[in-house]
């Protein structure tokens, strides 16, 4: 979440360094709150990089109007300067101010300092514009050039502490800034020079309004020591942090704690008064030092989740500073934006508030349909419709637990005959007729009591097997223009949910585009079992088609009949099985905060497709005992969400280049980048089928990824490209990995695998994670045999998002403006001394 | 405009179903495993042990045979019930063997493979004697086989040509097809598929009665 505060500008800075294009939400936001700063009684008002002092009047002559006076510098022009530019917002508080200098030689040092005055007068081949207010000027670290001209200067505050008191920085005061450099070698023979000079007025953003910080979540044992979320089941404990290290105002503070109703931020902006749902707020008193020092019990699992047909009751969690029962400023809000700062989930499991009329009925041949809808339809207006297409051999009156569940929680759900028989096309075809008929005969189906009621810009398709498959094909006929429907488009198909569904197939034909599209697996399944020897059977292939947001929930142990609810036999092999009724509990589980994110953006459903199945289950998922459920989460961002994409090993095929320009180095063994398809007819390991257990791609499909083992200490590291290096705007950092099934390294650890995750900034601060910190590692393959000797089943990637501020949080000193590498580390402390890792999809996400 | 089914309507008419049919059925009655494994392959051979019930039929308004291809025009063919060993009648998501009997794709109505009878749709092959040089036969002198595992929709004239020839050592259905032929169904005059279907759902109950929820699902009001 975005902070209240300004952003800084610099229209100075236009010409040499284009300013980020950032996402419609992230500028909505911005926007947002500058508003919230208008309501409030007292806005202060920030200046944030006032340039000046440009080399329009040099030594020498070589002048340059937007920056510097000119140099040799990067590129070898001696009319161009170095620019001094800035980026961030000049709340002290926060800190996140960064200077960064532009144009100078590669390998030259130069430095930043600043004064309290201006001057004027002409040092090297250059201008000196900061006079030294009577105090002196002072001066940041001297620092060498990259290989692309630049310096950058951040955490300017902190370094400031080191400065002598008089140069503190401080709120309210006024700065100038100018970076000195050595430049040999330009013809005005002095060997140094001086950039572009820039004023900054420093402001505590906070005594504008209420800050939006991150509060809500649960306790780690380890660093980052707190977990920030969306989402908190109903009976487990919530909890608080507040970080004295982030907000260095708050150490020592006794404040008031309040758990209030969500409001958006129109609310907030009109209605500041507290009023805590647990009747009265809770005092707390901030310690010094850090996060660590400060988490505290705020709802011991009393607070009910349960209101309506929601997933949940969102809460938004205020810290008031001055106890004045009012969100003013200095107050941290949790969920200050629109939004809640957390949610009470409630039981997913459960049924939901509204009763189910289930009706069955036939438009004529292979329109058979089984509606299930609320009986109170008449006073819910609209409702998304949600439709189901059966699988070969299956019956459109086998997904009772689909219907009755969602439709009691008010969706309107319609399950059809589906020719699955003849193949993939006539199936898509059947999910096609079916929705258009359903769509366009409303007032014929229970003399019409769904007539104006069913939202038709928001269909969901789910499929199961064939029928998996027939609706991303039946989407794809329409994205094509080969179908035309008569009552609704592709933008009213808004998610396509598969269920173990075939590939027969290729992308020119089964592709879902850029929808959202999620994915159900069993692991178990002994139908589309995912063998390496059928296409066909490997479901994965079309999540990796996917060019929308995506996710997958894999369950070990489920078989391809558990999915329905005919009877017989689940279909499925291997250990540990699920079994029918558990799946359908599963199954519920998933369903409501899956339609909660992908149709209404709801970020406490996004915590269930993202948290580890070990640290988030849906309250009244079933247990196995002996306990040996394993489910897997994966989920992407789409690529319209404004993510950073550091390595999707799609455009650079050399291991050691990532896809975005950067260095890859690295230590592990047997480091392989290649497609995501293993190669040969069996999961038996084989050295010479490095993909082996990959089952997501086939012949001319791009899905790659790497591949590597460890056996003793190691690490793979890949350098952040400039254009990438500022990564404040993001949130998340995400990768998918899996463990390599059947491989020595795998078989001699087998259980979750786990390693470090280490950030580091240009200034070479660096902050590591484990990622067992949450709760679990990369869960090993599935023990089923079969398809070769040995045990383990496909591999299965699990996707790894941690916030970039748990990596601030524990190492303070991190800047997240200049990213300079990620590295991953292996064998380390308490972490996996050997193992085979999959890796694809090195992302940093809003 | 009928009154749709409710749930407890469901379910009674498939219990209705299975109580009236259940005599009929005799040793049917064994309830087999839905969707199982795989079943073994075979190609060409037959399974095919006979021929339970058979009916010519003509329509007054065709529809296409998603069965093959070329999606002919139905109006006319055979509403039949085969004797099928039930492991081949398994069904499965992956490629299933194709089911061929005479010169023509069968269209399978019900799975099968808990009662070992399978209600199904033969369209005439005649439809198709102008561009694939079909020759009609009598149902008695054609054979039944599955064929090599494909997906219907995608297989032609020259496929299903291809591997009638290789399934020519077989023997036709003989003199159960004649029996079934002549057990007293005349041919039927039906106005269109939906109709089709509402036989063939009789059939399911009568043949396969543990498939008996399926047929009430074809059996449901029809909102027109």
């Amino acid at each position: 979440m975005n902070s209240l505060k300004p952003t800084a500008t610099n229209p100075g800075a236009e010409r040499r360094r284009p300013r980020p294009s950032y996402p419609t939400g992230v500028l909505l936001n911005a926007c947002l709150t500058l508003a919230l700063i208008a309501l409030a009684p007292t806005p202060a008002q920030a200046q944030v990089g006032g340039a000046f002092c440009h080399g329009d009047v040099c030594p020498c002559g070589y002048t340059d109007p937007a920056a510097g006076c000119g140099n040799l510098g990067h590129d070898g022009d001696p009319a161009s300067g170095a620019l001094l530019d800035a980026s961030g917002d000049a709340d002290i508080v926060s800190d996140d101010l960064t200077l960064l200098v532009s144009g100078i030689a590669p390998g030259q040092v130069g430095v930043v300092f600043m004064g309290a005055d201006t001057m004027d007068t002409p040092l090297g081949d250059g201008r000196l514009c900061i006079g030294n207010g009577g105090a002196g000027r002072a001066r940041f670290s001297l620092r060498q050039a990259d290989a692309g001209g630049s310096i950058v200067e951040a955490g300017l505050g902190a370094q400031s502490k080191a400065f002598l008191p008089t140069h503190l920085l401080r709120p309210g005061d006024t700065w100038y800034f100018q970076a000195w450099y050595r430049d040999p070698g330009h013809p005005c023979g002095a060997g140094h020079n001086l950039s572009n000079a820039l004023s900054v007025t420093f402001i505590d953003a906070g005594a504008a309004g209420p800050l939006e910080a991150e509060l809500a979540g649960r306790s780690l044992p380890v660093v980052p020591y707190f977990q920030f979320v969306a989402a908190v089941n109903e009976t487990d404990t919530l909890k608080v942090a507040l970080d004295p290290a982030r907000y260095p105002s708050l150490a020592g503070v006794t404040g008031d704690l309040y758990l209030v109703e969500d409001r958006d931020l129109a609310t907030w902006g009109v209605d500041t008064t507290l009023i805590d749902v647990r009747g009265a707020p809770q005092t707390y008193t901030v310690q010094g030092g850090n996060l660590a020092s400060n988490r505290f019990a705020v709802d011991l699992g009393t607070l009910s989740g349960t209101s309506g047909a929601a997933l949940g009751v969102g809460l938004d969690v205020v810290f008031d500073g001055n106890r004045d029962g009012q969100a003013g400023p200095g107050d941290l809000i949790d969920g200050l934006s629109d939004g809640p700062g957390v949610t009470i989930v409630r039981d997913t499991v459960a049924p939901g508030p509204h009763v189910v009329i289930e009706t069955l009925y036939s438009g004529g041949s292979w329109l058979g349909q089984n509606t299930y809808y609320p009986r109170d339809i008449g006073s819910l207006g609209q409702v998304p419709l949600i439709v189901i297409s059966h699988g070969n051999g299956h019956n459109y009156q086998w997904y009772d637990h689909i219907g009755y569940h969602l439709a009691s929680y008010g969706y309107v759900v319609m399950s059809h005959q589906n020719e699955t028989g003849p193949g993939i096309e006539t199936a898509s075809t059947t999910t096609l007729t079916n929705t258009d008929w359903f769509l366009g005969n409303l007032a014929l189906i229970d003399g019409g009591i769904l007539d104006g009621h069913i939202a038709d810009q928001t269909i969901v398709w789910m499929g199961h097997s064939r029928g998996g498959e027939g609706i991303v094909r039946a989407y794809d006929r329409i994205h094509d223009g080969l179908y035309t429907p008569n009552n609704f488009t592709t933008s009213d198909v808004v998610l396509l949910s598969s269920i173990a569904p075939t590939v027969f197939f290729g992308k020119a034909r089964t592709n879902p585009h850029e929808v959202d599209y999620h994915l159900w697996v069993g692991s178990a399944d002994a139908d589309v079992s995912g063998v390496p020897t059928s296409n066909t059977a490997q479901s994965y292939q079309i999540l990796e088609r996917s060019a929308g947001r995506r996710a997958a929930v894999t369950y070990q142990g489920v078989g391809h009949g558990s999915y329905h609810d005919g009877g017989g036999s689940t279909v499925a092999t291997g250990p540990c099985q699920v079994g029918r009724t558990k799946t359908h509990k599963l199954m519920k589980g998933y369903l409501l905060p899956m339609l909660a994110y992908f149709l209404d953006g709801d970020l406490a459903g996004r915590d269930f497709l993202t948290r580890h199945f070990e640290e988030l289950r849906p309250l009244g998922a079933p247990t196995i005992q002996p306990e040996c459920l394993v489910v897997n989460m994966e989920f992407k961002e789409g690529p319209n969400s404004g993510k950073l994409v550091l390595d999707d090993f799609e455009s650079e095929s050399a291991p050691e280049i990532s896809s975005s320009g950067g260095a890859v180095l690295s230590s592990v063994d047997n480091l392989h980048e290649g497609q995501l398809n293993d190669n040969n007819s069996t999961f038996t390991w084989n050295a010479a089928d490095p993909m082996n257990g990959m089952t997501r791609g086939r012949d001319n499909d791009i899905t790659t990824g790497v591949v590597f083992d460890w056996s003793a200490p190691a690490w793979i590291e890949w350098e952040v490209p400039a254009d990438l290096a500022d990564v404040t705007d993001m949130t998340w950092l995400s990768l998918r990995a899996c463990q390599g099934t059947r491989h020595p390294m795998t078989i001699a650890e087998l259980g979750d695998l786990t390693f470090a995750i280490e950030l580091r900034d240009s200034s070479g601060s660096a902050s590591s994670i484990d990622i067992s910190a949450y709760g679990g590692g990369v869960e090993e393959p599935y023990q089923r045999t079969g398809e070769g000797s040995g045990s383990g089943w496909g591999n299965e990637f699990e996707t790894l998002r941690l916030r970039l501020a748990d990596f601030r949080n524990a190492q303070p000193a991190l800047n997240l403006r200049s990213l300079a590498a990620l590295r991953l580390v292996f064998a380390t402390g308490a972490n996996s001394t050997e193992g085979r890792l999959g890796l694809d999809d090195l992302e940093f996400t809003p | 405009m009928e009154t749709p089914l409710r749930k407890p309507m469901k379910h009674l008419v498939a219990i209705f179903a299975c109580v009236i049919l259940a005599a009929a059925a005799g040793a049917a009655l064994v309830r087999g495993a839905r969707p199982g494994p795989a079943p073994p392959l075979a190609a060409p051979e037959t399974p095919v042990n006979g021929v339970l019930y058979a009916r010519h039929f003509t329509l007054a308004q065709p529809y296409p045979h998603t069965w093959r291809a070329e999606r002919p025009l139905v109006s006319s063919g055979y509403l039949v019930v085969l004797d099928i060993e039930r492991e081949y009648l398994v069904p499965r998501q992956g490629l299933e063997p194709v089911l061929i009997l005479g010169e023509q794709t069968v269209e399978r109505i019900n799975n099968g493979d808990g009662s070992g009878h399978l209600v199904a749709i033969v369209p005439d092959a005649h439809l198709l004697r102008d561009a694939d040089r079909v020759e009609q036969r009598d149902l008695a002198e054609r054979r039944s086989f599955f064929a090599t595992p494909a997906l219907p929709e995608e297989v032609d004239g020259a496929w299903i040509a291809a591997q009638v020839e290789r399934a020519a050592s077989l023997a036709p259905l003989g003199a159960s097809a004649r029996e079934a032929l002549a057990a007293g169904t005349s041919p039927v005059q039906l106005e269109d598929r939906v109709a089709l279907e509402h036989l063939a759902a009789e059939l399911i109950m009568r043949y396969a009665p543990d498939e008996s929820e399926q047929a009430a699902g074809m059996l449901v009001p029809l909102l027109r």
